[in-house]
């Protein structure tokens, strides 16, 4: 019978791999009876699925107020201007 | 003129058009200012290398984005290349491990809340924002590689290969990185939700 540290150890694994047979039905079992644990793997698979959902946009994530400063902008510019007249 | 539309590359209008967008992206990977801008630079300077291979089959954002992504790994990759992985390895130290999360017979040694799922757009844009400040809180070159894995989609065995560490220390990194923002999110997301405004 699986622990709750054993359920955790599987639940986190099983967004890096895909779990085998035996532990898929051992971390059901235990599922099943344990509200802790239930609780645990819908709070991950919760922080999984925003992840998933900012996939395409990450930046989405990034607060609104977060952005280039103009002196960062000053400076990229500059350096392009650099670069794009010594490779025209 | 959408950026889909497919046209002559504008390397002079690169900044002003993608420049804070870039930033943006950068910063949600690599989350330090510096190391962001740095990225964005490397990343314009690249794309201005390789004009001639633009094709015009991608918008010229999608184009350099693509270069950006190859950025933010190398810079990730420098960082951790800076300062031994070990060092990565012993910060994971300061993150809750299995004696804090559990007690001797391996059951939980706290209840666990069960988070609601954010369902509507002012839910989620707290749930963002809880969700970043989480990340922000883990020490910043575990949160680079937890981005990499989770929403940079790079596998274990590539981000292994990339940073020199075994897949062992890597599972134990990210398994911390997962729990201390489950538990972050459990007080911040829930306590967002509870006072109708966000913890700070």
């Amino acid at each position: 019978m699986l622990s709750c540290k054993d359920v955790s150890h599987l639940v986190a694994r099983s967004a890096d791999r895909k779990l085998s047979l035996t532990e898929r039905v051992g971390l059901r079992f235990h599922l099943w009876i344990c509200d802790q644990c239930r609780r645990f793997e819908h709070n991950m698979a919760l922080i999984g699925k925003a992840f998933k959902q900012l996939g395409a946009e990450p930046e989405s994530l990034c607060p609104p107020h977060i952005g280039l400063s103009p002196e960062a902008e000053e400076r990229l510019r500059q350096t392009l201007k650099h670069h794009c007249h010594s490779h025209p | 003129m959408t950026d889909t539309t497919s046209i002559a590359p504008d390397p002079e209008s690169w900044v002003e058009r993608y420049g804070n967008y870039l930033f943006r992206y950068a910063m949600t990977f690599l989350r330090e200012e510096k190391l962001a801008e740095d990225a964005v630079q490397e990343c314009l300077l690249a794309g201005l290398e390789a004009l001639a291979k633009y094709t015009g089959s991608a918008s010229e954002k999608t184009w350099l984005t693509g270069i950006l992504k190859h950025k933010i790994v190398d810079s990730v990759r420098q960082q951790s290349r800076e300062k031994p992985m070990e060092d990565i390895e012993n910060l994971a130290d300061a993150l809750p491990d299995e004696d804090d999360l559990f007690d001797e017979t391996a059951h939980w040694s706290h209840p666990i809340v069960s988070l609601d799922d954010p369902s509507t757009a002012l839910d989620n844009k707290r749930f963002w924002e809880a969700l970043d400040k989480c990340i922000s809180a883990l020490p910043p070159k575990l949160a680079r590689l937890f981005m990499l894995r989770e929403l940079g989609g790079m596998d274990s065995e590539n981000i292994c290969q990339e940073l020199q560490i075994t897949a062992t220390n890597l599972w134990t990194m990210l398994y911390r990185c997962r729990m201390s923002l489950r538990q972050c999110l459990e007080v911040r997301w829930l306590g967002s939700r509870r006072s109708g405004d966000a913890v700070v």
